[in-house]
């Protein structure tokens, strides 16, 4: 189905905590999905590992094609990601992160949901337009989503980005969860999106999103992996050694281990590992948690959680990068459990995350130490609300996040939001097909910036050039 | 936010008929074929309820107003209220379920006098009683 789009050929950017999402408005999926975190070098580090980095092109190029964003590629086009300089070198996109670089840190531009560190991000929009859409961007309008919490700091970073950086014509910023609720078919709904940083809940009413009701705490994927990186990294009750956790970018060749459970003997890379730095070593170790966790981690559908009956829960066969193998159970359900009651299943007894530690205890958000379940959240959002709004919102609670996709997620929620408001008419709505739950404000933003009647809401370049900020925050 | 979708102005006059005219009994909204402009997609004058919730398609979302007919409890005679319905079926695509959620608003806000409201995803939550369980808690 066409929706005469005018030939408008706008472009849809989906800044999240994990990963970015990019595509052409009126396409079902993002075109692009890579990571928020990017990589860099300072210059005197690369400097002194100049040596080991010719050393790296010792025929391991299958992820290796070094393919880098310099900070200002093709000289002044890209002048928008230089200003600041400080020597930053950035690696974004699919090739950033993920390809093993000496002395490469990593780091990621998105904090508390919101984008907070504008060079890197814009060093990423640049590379998503020039480098993997091929477009040319002063052609293209741009929808970007934002959080209910967006800063006016982080929009504007994000205007100057667009406008001035690749020379946009025209922008538009789409409320997150506005989008994923309408992408439902549901002007009024109560979004409830689990991502990596943030678990949200995000009340919408007639197609506006309340500030009000808004709630979010730092509880997703980011926070499940951190709990899980330590329980492998330490011995455990069936396991007399920690884990290595080793990426394949460290390994040079495994010797396979045939029996379950033992310890395995991976040979590491000795020419990379003395030039792998602590940020990008983490990064890379949650990578492999994050791939046990998509591959195994379920949450039971019934509340309270019992140890002792752990046993009898489906085994998954689970094999890490370093060759270790094993027959999982009870972890599959004990760290998710957190989802639905954190004071018990999540373990304040070791340093979580730098990152999620911002996010402030207040109306609207409750902080890494008052963490509360989904369905509290769900609820507390709800109850901030106008009267007249709460059945509507409660027969209407739209599910999205690649975190919800957790097996079992939506029935346990159903279970637990009944015995938070018994007696009263609860409905969970959630996309079936796994990408719309993924990427549903993408996909949202996809279909309005298509339409053809669209065209009178953007913020044109030359409005932003007369009026600045006021005219981008006047649009909704 | 709203996608910019207007309603067409027949939209409008057939609201006025139904609500004034007494004669209409609903009236059932679209897309135009362009997806630029809200349209009337049928007007009836059958106050079968049933037959109302049958021409809601099972893939497809539409908007409705239906002139919901009730008797006040004790016998305190008969009431009308009008009753807009927003129904956006689970089956429906990605694309239509947004096209309408964006649109509602455009709509909604040009018809004065709407009593009730129903945002309905299934059959089960648009039945005579659930509407009838609006009309009497006000």
């Amino acid at each position: 189905m066409v929706y005469n789009g005018d030939e408008v050929s706008a472009l849809v950017v989906d800044f999240g905590s994990a990963t970015t999402r990019a595509g052409y408005a009126g396409e079902d999926t993002p075109r692009v999905v890579c990571p928020s975190f990017y990589g860099y070098t300072t210059e005197e580090a690369s400097a002194s590992t100049s040596s080991a980095a010719n050393g790296d092109g010792d025929g391991h190029a299958t992820n290796g094609d070094d393919v880098s964003m310099e900070p200002a590629p093709e000289g002044a086009e890209g002048a928008g990601s230089k200003q600041k300089g400080a020597g930053r070198r950035f690696y974004v996109g699919d090739d950033g992160v993920g390809v093993w670089r000496p002395g490469m840190e990593v780091d990621n531009f998105m904090l508390d949901g919101v984008v907070n560190d504008p060079e890197p991000a814009a060093a990423l929009l640049h590379h998503i337009l020039r480098d993997r859409l091929c477009v040319d961007p002063t052609e293209h309008p741009l929808m970007l989503t934002e959080p209910a919490w967006n800063t006016p700091k982080a929009r504007q970073a994000l205007a100057e980005m667009v406008f001035e950086g690749e020379g946009m014509p025209a922008l538009y910023f789409g409320s997150s969860g506005v989008l994923s609720a309408f992408a439902a078919g549901k002007p009024t709904a109560l979004v409830l999106d689990v991502g990596y940083a943030n678990s949200s809940a995000v009340p919408v009413v007639d197609g506006y999103a309340l500030r009000a009701g808004t709630m979010r705490q730092p509880l997703g994927s980011s926070l499940l992996v951190s709990q899980l990186h330590h329980h492998f990294t330490n011995p455990s009750r069936d396991r007399a050694f920690p884990l290595s956790l080793l990426p394949r970018q460290l390994i040079a060749k495994r010797v396979p281990t045939s029996e379950i459970g033992g310890r395995p003997k991976p040979i590491v890379r000795d020419d990379r590992a003395p030039h792998t730095t602590a940020s990008w070593k983490l990064w890379a170790e949650n990578n492999v948690v994050e791939g046990w966790k998509e591959a195994c981690t379920e949450v039971v559908s019934y509340k309270g959680f019992d140890f002792q009956t752990a046993n009898d829960l489906p085994r998954v066969l689970y094999e890490l990068p370093d060759g270790y193998t094993q027959n999982y159970s009870e972890e599959r359900y004990r760290f998710s459990e957190m989802l639905f009651d954190p004071k018990n299943y999540f373990d304040q007894s070791f340093e979580p995350p730098a990152t999620l530690r911002v996010t402030p205890n207040s109306d609207h958000s409750h902080s890494l130490k008052d963490l509360v379940s989904l369905s509290q959240l769900v609820h507390d959002s709800i109850m901030s609300c106008d009267v007249d709004v709460r059945a509507a919102l409660l027969q209407n609670i739209v599910v999205v996040g690649n975190t919800s996709l957790t097996r079992g997620l939506i029935e346990r929620l159903d279970v637990e939001l009944a015995a938070v408001m018994p007696s009263q008419k609860i409905k969970i709505h959630s996309p079936t097909i796994p990408f719309e739950r993924k990427y549903a404000s993408w996909v949202g933003g996809s279909v309005l910036a298509s339409l053809g009647t669209f065209h009178q809401l953007w913020v044109t370049k030359d409005e932003y050039e007369e009026h600045g900020m006021s005219i981008v925050n006047q649009s909704e | 936010m709203s996608s910019g979708v207007q309603p067409s102005q027949e939209c409008l006059e057939k609201f006025q008929e139904l609500k004034t005219g007494k004669k209409l009994s609903y009236v059932i909204y679209g897309l135009s074929d362009d997806k630029r402009s809200i349209v009337v997609l049928k007007t009836s004058e059958d106050k079968d309820f049933d037959k109302f919730v049958a021409e809601l398609p099972e893939k497809e979302c539409r908007w409705a107003v239906y002139d919901f007919e009730f008797e006040l409890p004790g016998g305190e005679g008969v009431r009308n209220k009008l009753t807009f319905v927003m129904w956006s079926p689970d089956d429906a695509n990605v694309r239509n379920k947004m096209v309408f959620a964006s649109s509602k608003d455009a709509l909604r806000r040009r018809l004065e006098g709407i009593a009730i409201e129903i945002q309905a995803t299934e059959y089960s939550e648009i039945t005579k009683e659930a509407v009838m369980d609006k009309a009497l808690r006000r």
